[in-house]
C-alpha cells in the first residue's frame, strides 16, 4: 500500500521546485507537469448527459435476432470493435468504435427521471432523508480552481445539483445553448449592451464607497466577508476578458467549428471542448428528448443524429487540441428503455439495462464491458455494473477518493460514493 | 372582395359533402375527410386521439353545446373504437351517425336522449364490449336489440325504464361481466333473470326495490365477484342467503339497514370482510371528523417516570475501581464490556463499527445491538473469545497490541479495562438473553460554572437500572464536548475550561443521553457588575436571566426605522413604501410597533408568506404526488388548503390534524360519491369549496417519498417534532436516544396506512376507468391526466385514488410511540387516532418545540436549537427556560401561531439593534443583538421588484401580492422550473425532509446576478418601474444619448419642465431601497454619481444599481 503522507510530501517537494515557473506556464506544458506529479488520469470531464433515457435497444445493445415485439424498426451496422454492431444512424461511432470504450448492463431500480438522474449523477441511490451531491460539485470543492472560471458549468441546464454539499458548490448554468454563427451570452458573465468596462467600473466605485454600513461591525462577520470575497469573485469574471473568452466559441477556428452540427447539442459540445481547453474541470451537455413513451422510432430517428454527430466532433476537437488524454469523456442517460414496444409505438423507463460511453483521461480504446441478456431485459450473468461503478470510477480518473468522508448539512459523517467500485478494466 | 368570395367557397366545400355524398355513395375515410372532420370538431368534441396511421380512433363529446348536427362529422371515423357521448342535447337523429362505426368496441350514451330507435343501431355494432346507456329513454324493446351483441363484457342501463321483462333479452350474452341497474324500476324477482346470465361478475341493483329474497339463485354464478346494494331495502334475513354465493368478494349494502349492530352474530365472522355498511352512530365521524368536534381521540397512556438517586441507596463504585485489582466479579455484557469498547472507541464508524467491519471483525455502530455483538465476539472460528485461555483470545491480544493490530494500542497492559476483559472472558463471555432497561442517568453536578480561578472540574455519571442497581459509570460513559474550544474533557469526566463562552457536554451510556451546560462568563459584567436592565417581557427577562449569568450586555433596541424594514420583511416577506416608511416615522402613539405587528398580521402577504413556509415544511411537491395520477392540481389544492388556515388563523394543531388524520372518503360514503365529491372540488366554480374546515388535506400520505412505513415514520417525527431518526433507521446514535429496535416499532405504527384504492372499491374504480377509455385507450400518463383534467373540471367523477387505513392484522402486531412501551396496535381502527393523540399531548417533548423552533429560527436566524430540525438529547436549546416557556404558553394559547408571533415581534429581544457592543459582538446563540440574515430567495427577489417599481405599484406590495414571488408554488417544483433567480437565490424544491433545503448562504452564481444577469438589469429598466418613471416626468427618456441640454451639475435643477432634483431622487432610492435615509455622506456620494452621469436617468440607474447591490439591500438587520 502507497503512504500517502509521503507521496503528498513529495509532491509538495517538487511543486515547491517548480512553483515560480509554473505560475506563467502556458496550459499545456502546465499540464505536463500535472501529468508527472500526479497519478491522476484526467484534469477534466466532459459529460453527454441524454436526459429521459436513450433506448438501449435501439442504440448500442441493439438485439437483431430478440422477439419481434422488441426488436424496433432500425437496422443495424458493424463497427470498428469486432462482435460490436450499432444502429444505423450512428455511423460516425461506428467508424471510431474503436476508440471508445462501451460500457452495458449497467442497472439500478430507479424508475423516475429526477430521481434517476440523482442517481447517475451522485452514484448514490436516492433516499428521502439526504440529497446526495453531483459529480460536478463534488469536483467543484475538490478542485476549485482560480475563480476565473467556475468549476462546474451544466449546458444548458439539468437536475444535477450540489446536495449536502450546499449551494455554494452548485452548477454554473448557461441556460442556453450557443447558437451557431451568433455571439454567445452567457447569463450574468457577458456584459449587456449599453454597458460598457468603463460604466461598469464607475459604478463598482459608486457600490464601494456606499456598501459600508456593517463595516466597523463584527455582526454575522462570515455572511459579511463571504459576500465581500464573492462580489469581487463576481467583478473578477465579469471584467476578465478570459472569462468571457473562454465561453466565446466564435473564436474557434473554422476547421473545428465546422466538425459540429448546428444544433443544439452540437453548440453545446463546442461550447464543452472550449471551456475545458480553458480549464473547466467538469462540463455536461444536456440532450434532451429521450423520453420517447409516443412513438420511440421517430424520437430516436431524429435524436441519435445529434449524439453521434456531438460526440464524435467533441472527440475529434479535444485530439485535435492534444486534451483528449486528460479528458474523460462519458455519454450516458439516466435509464434504457423498455424492450416491450408499447400501444403508441413507444418505449417506456427501462433502469433494468442501461449503457455508458467513455473515451480519453486514459480509458483504454476498444474495449466492450458488460452486457445484457438474448432480450436485452437484464444485465447477462457475468455483469453487475451499478451507476455508483460508474461515479466512483470518474472521480477516481480526476483522482478523487469516492470513500471521503463528508459532512452533511446536519454534522452526519458519509463516504462520498460508499457502493461504488472503480472499474479497473476500463485504465 | 376576393378574399371574402375565397371564405365562403371553403365554406361551401366544408358543408356539403355530408349531405350529397350521404345520398350517392358512403363517406369516404381519406386523409382529408378525416381532417376536415377533425377541424370541424375543434371546440366541439373534448377529447380525441388518433391511430398511430392518422385515422381517429377516440372521441369524447361532453361540452353542453355538443347537438346532433356535429355528430355528422364522427362518420368518416372507420376506425373509431372509443365514442362516449354524454350530453342532453343530442338525440337518436344524431346518433343515427354511429350506424357505420362497426370498428366501435366501447359507447357510452350515457344522459343523451337515445331510444330504442338508437338500440336498434347499436345491436348492429357487433364488436361492442363496453356499452353505457343510463339515463337515456332506451326500454324493454329496445334491449331485445341488443341480444346480439355476443362481445359484450359491460353493460350499464342505469335510471333507465326496462323492466324485469326486457332483461330476459340478455340471457344469451355469454361474455357478460358487469351489469349496471342502479336505480331501475326492479324487483327480487329480476334475480331468477340475473342468475340466467352466467357469466356475471358484478351487478349493480344500488337505488332498486330489491330486499334480497331469493339471492341463492346466484349460487350457480360461479364467478360472481360483487353484489351492490346500496340505498336498497335489503333485509337482514336476506345475509343468511349470501353465504350460498361463495364466489363473492364484496357486497356493498350502504344505506341499507344492514349494520354492524344489525348483523347478526352468527355471519359476524364469515361476511364481516366482505360487507360494506353503513356506519352506525358509533363509526359515523372518522378521526378527523372527531378532531372537529371535539370527540376525544383513541390514545395509549405513556408510562412516566422521574427517578433521581435517594440518599439511602447505595451507589456501586466504579468498575475503574473495581478492576483495578484482582477481583472475582463477573462484568456484565451489556452494562459493563459494551459500554467500554464504546469508549475505547472500538465499535466506532472508522473501526468495527463501519458497515463491512474491520478486519472481518463487525461490531453495531456505537453499540446497541448486543445480542449481534456477542455472536460476533464468540465466533469460535475468529478465536476472538477463547475462555478455556483467556490470554490467547484477540479479544485481548489485539487492543493491548500483543500482535498486530491496526487500530494501534487501546488498552494498556494493567489496566482496570483490560482485567475486566479479561475477567469477562475467563467467566464464560457470557451476555443476558434479555436487554436491561436503563431507567436513568444521572450526571452531577447538572451544570459547570468555570471562573478564572476554577477552570477544572468533575462530572459523575451514575445509572440507574429497573433492577434496583445503582452504579458509578463515569468510567465507562462517553462524555463529549460540543465546543472543544470552550471546554474539554478527560476519560474520567474530568472537564477543563479551554475560552470564555458557553457549551455543552454531552454524556451518554447505554441508551440515556444527558446534556450539562458548562459556561465560564464572557465579561467582568456579571453579578452586582451588571448593569440594570429592564427586561420587558417575560421573553426578555428569560434571554436576559442567561445574558446576565455570561456577562454579555445586549444591544440597545433599534429605530423605529430599522424596526419598521426588519418587521415587514420577517412577517410578511414585504419591504415597506417610502409613504409607509413616512407614516410610521410620523406616527406618534406610544403602542405604535404593537399596531403595526397587528396590522401586518391581518395582511395578504402575511398569509401568502406564511402558507409557503408551511408548503415547504409539509413538503407540498407535485413530484411526489404522481400517485394521485393528478400532481398538479394536487399540489395546487394543498397549497391553497394551507394558505385558508393561514387565512383563518387555524391553529397549528389543527392544520396538523387535517394531514395527519386527514380522509378521503368519509364513513359510509360510497366510491362513486367520493369521486364526484372530489372532481367537484376540481371544477373551476367550486374548487374554493374544497377549502371549508370540514375538508382535510389527505395528499401528505400520498407522497411517493412517504410510499414505506419507515419513510412515513422518517418524514412524521422530522415533519412534526424535529426529530430526525434516520440514524436510527440502521443503529443507535451516539447522541441520541434511539435504537434501531425504537425506530422498527415506531414504523409499524405507519404500516397500515395506504394511498391507493381500498378492496371494496376496486371495482367501482375498474368500471370509472373503462368507462372514460382508461387505461385501454389512454395508457400513457400523460393521455390519462390530461383526460382526468378534462373530465374533472366538468365535475364529473375521475377513478380519484384514497387514502385508507388497512383493518387490523389477524397476527400479532405491536408497535411503539417514540419513548414509550409496546402496544397492540391491532386494537385500534385507525392507528393515526393514537399517533396523533401522543402527538398533540402535552407531554410530547417535542411537538411544540419543533414549531417553536422554527418561529424562532424565522426570526432571529438561528434557532433555540440549531439545526432548527434536529431536537434531540445531545442537542439541548441554547435557552432552555426561553424554550420551555414559549412551547409551554403555546400549548396553553391552543396552538395559536400569531401568538407565538406576538411573543416574540413585540418582545425587545426582537427589537434589538444591529450594532454590536464589546461583550456580545461574538455571541452568536443568546440573542443578545439583531444578527444579520440574508433575505429568503423569495423575498429577496421581491424585494428587487418592489424597490425598481413605479410608485403607484410600489405602494400595494403588502395587500396585492398578485404575482409575487411569496406566491410562487411553481406547479413542478424541480430546479428547473422554479425561476432562474428564486433557484439560486436557495428556493427549497421540497424534494427531502430537511429544513436545510432553503438556503441563504450567499454563492458566486447570486452575485453574478446581482450584478450583471439581464432579469436583473431589465428589471430596473421595464417599462413599469420607477426609473421609467422617472424618464417619463423628466422628459429626458430611458435610452436617451449624452446630449448637452440635459447635462446635470451637481445639485442643480433638471431640464427645465421637471422639479426633481438629484438629492431628491438619491433620498427616494435609499428609501426605496434600504428603507431609510442616505446619511450626509452618503448623499454626497449619491449627488456626486448623478452629476458625473451622462444624463439624471443614467445616474439613477447606477445608483440604483449599486443600492440593489449593497449587503445593506441584501440583508435583514
Amino acid at each position: 500500500m502507497i503512504n500517502r503522507t509521503e507521496t503528498t510530501r513529495r509532491e509538495l517537494l517538487r511543486i515547491g521546485c517548480t512553483s515560480i515557473a509554473g505560475l506563467a506556464l502556458p496550459h499545456s506544458l502546465a499540464r505536463l507537469i500535472a501529468d508527472e506529479k500526479s497519478a491522476t488520469k484526467a484534469d477534466s470531464v466532459l459529460f453527454l448527459n441524454l436526459l429521459g433515457g436513450p433506448s438501449h435497444l435501439d442504440t448500442l445493445d441493439m438485439k437483431p435476432a430478440g422477439p419481434a415485439e422488441t426488436r424496433g424498426s432500425f437496422g443495424h451496422i458493424q463497427t470498428k470493435i469486432p462482435g460490436l454492431i450499432a444502429c444505423e444512424y450512428l455511423p460516425k461511432f461506428a467508424a471510431s468504435a474503436d476508440q471508445y470504450t462501451l460500457i452495458r448492463g449497467i442497472h439500478h431500480s430507479v424508475g423516475d427521471h429526477p430521481q434517476a438522474q440523482e442517481y447517475i449523477s451522485s452514484g448514490n441511490r436516492p433516499t428521502p432523508a439526504l440529497r446526495y451531491p453531483s459529480i460536478g460539485s463534488v469536483i467543484s470543492k475538490e478542485l476549485p480552481g482560480n475563480g476565473e472560471l467556475p468549476p462546474f458549468v451544466v449546458v444548458p441546464r439539468s437536475d444535477w445539483h450540489a446536495g449536502y454539499l450546499g449551494d455554494s458548490y452548485s452548477a454554473f448554468k448557461t441556460n442556453d445553448y450557443p447558437q451557431a454563427g451568433q455571439p454567445f451570452e452567457v447569463r450574468g458573465i457577458s456584459l449587456l449592451d449599453g454597458i460598457t468596462v468603463e460604466k461598469f467600473n464607475r459604478r463598482k466605485q459608486l457600490l464601494s464607497s456606499i456598501d459600508n454600513r456593517f463595516k466597523n461591525s463584527n455582526n454575522n462577520i462570515q455572511l459579511q466577508q463571504a459576500l465581500r470575497t464573492l462580489n469581487s469573485q463576481a467583478d473578477r469574471m465579469i471584467l476578465s476578458a478570459r472569462t468571457r473568452e473562454a465561453f466565446d466559441v466564435g473564436k474557434e477556428p473554422e476547421s473545428l467549428r465546422k466538425l459540429f452540427a448546428s444544433d443544439d447539442v452540437g453548440q453545446g459540445m463546442l461550447l464543452a471542448t472550449r471551456l475545458i481547453e480553458f480549464g473547466v474541470p467538469f462540463v455536461t451537455v444536456s440532450h434532451f428528448g429521450w423520453d420517447t413513451h409516443l412513438d420511440n422510432f421517430a424520437g430516436h430517428k431524429r435524436l441519435i443524429p445529434s449524439l453521434d454527430n456531438g460526440l464524435d466532433a467533441a472527440v475529434q476537437t479535444l485530439r485535435a487540441k492534444g486534451l483528449l488524454e486528460r479528458t474523460l469523456v462519458v455519454a450516458m442517460g439516466e435509464f434504457g428503455r423498455t424492450p416491450t414496444i408499447n400501444q403508441n409505438a413507444g418505449r417506456d423507463h427501462f433502469p433494468r439495462a442501461n449503457w455508458c460511453v467513455m473515451t480519453g483521461g486514459g480509458v483504454q480504446p476498444g474495449r466492450l464491458i458488460g452486457g445484457t441478456d438474448a432480450g436485452g431485459t437484464a444485465p447477462d450473468d457475468s455483469t453487475n455494473i451499478v451507476p455508483d461503478d460508474i461515479v466512483a470510477t470518474i472521480l477516481h480518473s480526476l483522482g478523487i477518493d469516492h470513500h471521503k468522508t463528508f459532512f452533511t448539512q446536519t454534522g452526519r459523517p458519509v463516504d462520498l460514493v460508499p457502493h461504488g467500485n472503480v472499474m479497473q478494466e476500463l485504465f | 372582395m376576393q378574399a371574402v368570395a375565397k371564405t365562403f367557397a371553403i365554406i361551401a366545400l366544408l358543408l356539403i359533402p355530408p349531405v350529397v355524398q350521404g345520398q350517392i355513395e358512403p363517406i369516404g375515410e381519406t386523409p382529408e375527410d378525416q381532417a376536415a372532420a377533425i377541424t370541424a370538431l375543434k371546440g366541439i368534441s373534448s377529447n380525441l386521439q388518433k391511430n398511430r396511421n392518422g385515422t381517429v380512433r377516440f372521441v369524447r363529446f361532453s361540452k353542453a353545446i355538443v347537438a346532433d348536427k356535429h355528430l355528422v362529422q364522427i362518420r368518416v371515423f372507420k376506425q373509431l373504437d372509443y365514442l362516449s357521448v354524454v350530453t342532453a342535447k343530442v338525440t337518436d337523429v344524431g346518433l343515427a351517425n354511429i350506424a357505420q362505426l362497426t370498428n366501435l368496441d366501447s359507447l357510452i350514451l350515457t344522459n343523451t336522449q337515445a331510444t330504442d330507435t338508437t338500440a336498434a343501431l347499436i345491436g348492429k355494432l357487433a364488436k361492442l364490449e363496453v356499452l353505457y346507456l343510463d339515463n337515456t329513454q332506451v326500454t324493454d324493446a329496445g334491449l331485445a336489440h341488443l341480444s346480439t351483441l355476443n362481445e359484450l363484457k359491460i353493460l350499464s342501463l342505469s335510471k333507465t325504464q326496462i323492466t324485469g321483462t326486457g332483461l330476459k333479452s340478455l340471457t344469451g350474452l355469454v361474455k357478460l361481466e358487469t351489469l349496471h341497474l342502479k336505480e331501475c324500476d326492479l324487483s327480487d324477482d329480476v334475480f331468477e333473470t340475473l342468475a340466467g346470465i352466467k357469466s356475471l361478475k358484478s351487478i349493480y341493483l344500488d337505488g332498486t326495490q330489491v330486499t334480497g329474497r331469493g339471492l341463492t339463485q346466484f349460487e350457480s354464478v360461479k364467478g360472481l365477484e360483487q353484489l351492490s346494494f346500496n340505498d336498497t331495502p335489503f333485509v337482514p334475513a336476506s345475509l343468511q342467503e349470501l353465504q350460498a354465493i361463495t364466489s363473492l368478494k364484496h357486497v356493498l349494502l350502504w344505506g341499507t339497514d344492514i349494520t354492524t349492530a344489525t348483523l347478526p352474530q352468527d355471519l359476524q365472522a364469515e361476511l364481516r370482510g366482505k360487507l360494506s355498511l353503513t356506519p352506525t352512530e358509533s363509526e359515523r365521524l372518522s378521526p378527523f371528523q372527531k378532531f372537529l368536534v371535539g370527540q376525544p381521540l383513541e390514545k395509549i397512556e405513556q408510562v412516566k417516570r422521574n427517578l433521581g438517586i435517594s440518599d439511602s441507596i447505595q451507589i456501586i463504585e466504579s468498575v475503574a475501581h473495581r478492576f483495578s485489582k484482582t477481583t472475582d466479579e463477573n462484568p456484565d455484557f451489556q452494562r459493563h464490556v459494551v459500554p467500554m469498547l464504546g469508549k475505547l472507541g472500538c465499535n466506532s464508524r472508522e473501526c468495527h463499527g463501519s458497515f463491512q467491519g474491520q478486519g472481518g471483525f463487525s461490531l453495531s455502530l456505537f453499540g446497541y445491538d448486543f445480542a449481534a455483538d456477542h455472536l460476533s465476539m464468540l465466533n469460535e472460528s475468529a478465536e476472538r473469545v477463547v475462555p478455556e485461555s483467556p490470554d490467547d483470545s484477540l479479544l485481548i491480544m489485539k487492543p493491548t497490541l500483543r500482535i498486530d493490530h491496526e487500530g494501534g494500542r487501546r488498552i494498556a497492559e494493567d489496566s482496570w479495562q483490560l482485567n475486566l476483559l479479561h475477567q469477562w472472558i475467563s467467566s464464560g463471555a457470557k451476555c443476558n438473553a434479555d436487554v436491561q432497561e436503563l431507567l436513568a442517568c444521572q450526571v452531577t453536578p447538572k451544570e459547570l460554572i468555570f471562573s478564572a480561578g476554577k477552570l477544572v472540574q468533575q462530572l459523575q455519571v451514575t445509572a440507574i437500572w429497573s433492577n434496583g442497581l445503582v452504579e458509578d459509570v463515569t468510567a465507562l460513559a462517553r462524555i463529549e464536548t460540543l465546543d472543544a474550544q470552550i471546554a474539554i474533557v478527560d476519560e474520567n469526566g474530568w472537564v477543563t475550561n479551554k475560552a470564555k463562552g458557553d457549551t455543552h457536554l454531552v454524556v451518554s451510556y447505554d441508551r440515556a443521553v444527558v446534556a450539562v451546560p458548562v459556561m465560564r462568563p464572557i465579561s467582568d459584567k456579571i453579578g452586582d457588575n451588571y448593569p440594570d436592565i429592564q427586561w420587558r417581557t417575560r421573553v426578555d427577562a428569560l434571554v436576559g436571566g442567561k445574558l446576565k449569568r455570561l456577562g454579555i450586555i445586549p444591544s440597545d433596541v433599534c429605530t423605529d426605522q430599522v424596526f419598521l424594514r426588519r418587521t415587514m420583511l420577517d412577517v410578511a416577506g414585504t419591504l415597506p413604501s417610502p409613504a409607509q416608511i413616512t407614516e410610521f416615522e410620523n406616527d406618534t402613539s406610544v403602542t405604535k410597533r404593537a399596531d403595526l405587528v397587528e396590522r401586518l398580521l391581518q395582511s395578504e402577504a402575511y398569509i401568502d408568506w406564511w402558507a409557503m413556509k408551511l408548503a415547504d415544511v409539509t413538503g407540498a411537491n407535485s413530484q411526489h404526488l404522481g400517485s394521485t395520477d393528478m400532481n398538479s392540481p394536487a399540489a395546487q389544492q394543498w397549497q391553497r388548503w394551507l394558505r385558508a388556515r393561514v387565512a383563518q388563523n387555524a391553529s397549528w394543531k389543527e392544520i396538523v390534524a387535517g394531514l395527519v388524520l386527514a380522509d378521503s372518503r368519509e364513513p359510509g360514503q360510497t366510491y362513486y360519491q367520493y369521486t364526484r365529491e372530489h372532481s367537484f372540488y376540481q371544477a373551476p366554480a367550486t374548487k374554493d369549496e374544497f377549502n371549508s374546515p370540514q375538508n382535510s388535506m389527505p395528499y401528505y400520505w400520498a407522497r411517493s417519498d412517504l410510499n414505506t412505513a419507515e419513510n412515513k415514520a422518517l418524514n412524521f417525527s422530522y415533519v412534526f417534532m424535529g426529530v430526525r431518526l434516520q440514524c436510527a433507521q440502521c443503529h443507535k446514535h451516539p447522541f441520541d436516544q434511539w435504537s434501531k429496535q425504537d425506530f422498527d416499532q415506531f414504523s409499524q405504527v405507519f404500516s397500515r396506512i395506504r394511498w391507493g384504492t381500498e378492496a371494496e372499491s376496486q371495482d367501482a374504480r375498474t368500471q370509472l376507468l373503462t368507462r372514460l377509455g382508461v387505461p385501454k385507450k389512454l395508457d400513457t400518463a400523460a393521455l390519462r391526466r390530461q383526460m382526468y383534467n378534462r373530465v374533472s373540471a366538468e365535475g364529473l367523477p375521475i377513478p380519484w385514488f384514497e387514502l385508507y387505513i388497512e383493518p387490523p392484522r389477524t397476527t400479532e402486531h405491536t408497535a411503539i410511540l417514540l419513548g414509550g412501551k409496546p402496544f397492540d396496535l391491532n386494537q385500534f381502527d385507525d392507528p393515526r387516532e393514537v399517533l396523533f393523540s401522543w402527538l398533540i399531548d402535552d407531554d410530547n417533548p417535542f411537538f411544540a418545540p419543533a414549531f417553536v423552533n422554527r418561529v424562532w429560527h424565522h426570526y432571529f436566524g438561528v434557532g433555540l436549537v440549531n439545526p432548527v430540525d434536529d431536537l434531540n438529547a445531545g442537542n439541548p436549546p441554547s435557552n432552555a427556560k426561553l424554550m420551555e416557556y414559549l412551547s409551554d404558553g403555546f400549548i396553553a394559547n391552543d396552538f395559536d401561531m400569531k401568538w407565538l408571533h406576538r411573543e416574540i415581534l413585540l418582545s425587545d429581544t426582537y427589537q434589538r439593534s444591529w450594532q454590536t457592543n464589546e461583550t456580545n459582538q461574538h455571541d452568536e446563540r443568546h440573542f443578545s443583538y439583531s444578527r444579520l440574515r440574508r433575505l429568503p430567495a423569495e423575498v429577496l427577489v421581491d424585494a428587487i421588484e418592489q424597490s425598481t417599481a413605479k410608485s403607484s405599484r410600489n405602494e400595494t406590495y403588502l395587500n396585492d401580492t398578485t404575482l409575487r414571488k411569496i406566491t410562487a408554488h411553481p406547479r413542478s417544483l424541480s430546479p428547473n422550473s422554479i425561476d432562474y433567480a428564486l433557484a439560486i437565490f436557495g428556493k427549497p424544491t421540497r424534494a427531502t425532509n430537511c429544513d436545510c433545503e432553503r438556503t441563504v448562504q450567499p454563492t458566486l452564481l447570486q452575485n453574478l446576478f446581482i450584478r450583471n444577469d439581464r432579469e436583473l438589469l431589465e428589471l430596473i429598466e421595464r417599462k413599469t418601474g420607477w426609473l421609467a418613471e422617472i424618464a417619463q416626468q423628466t422628459g429626458i427618456g430611458l435610452h436617451s444619448e449624452t446630449s448637452a441640454a440635459v447635462l446635470i451639475k451637481a445639485n442643480a435643477q433638471v431640464a427645465d419642465s421637471s422639479t426633481i432634483t438629484a438629492d431628491e431622487l438619491v433620498t427616494a432610492a435609499y428609501s426605496r431601497t434600504l428603507s431609510r435615509r442616505p446619511t450626509v455622506e452618503e448623499m454626497k456620494n449619491g449627488r456626486q454619481y448623478i452629476a458625473n452621469s451622462d444624463n439624471l436617468v443614467e445616474g439613477l440607474r447606477g445608483l440604483v444599481w449599486a443600492l440593489l447591490n449593497t449587503q445593506e439591500f441584501l440583508t435583514n438587520h
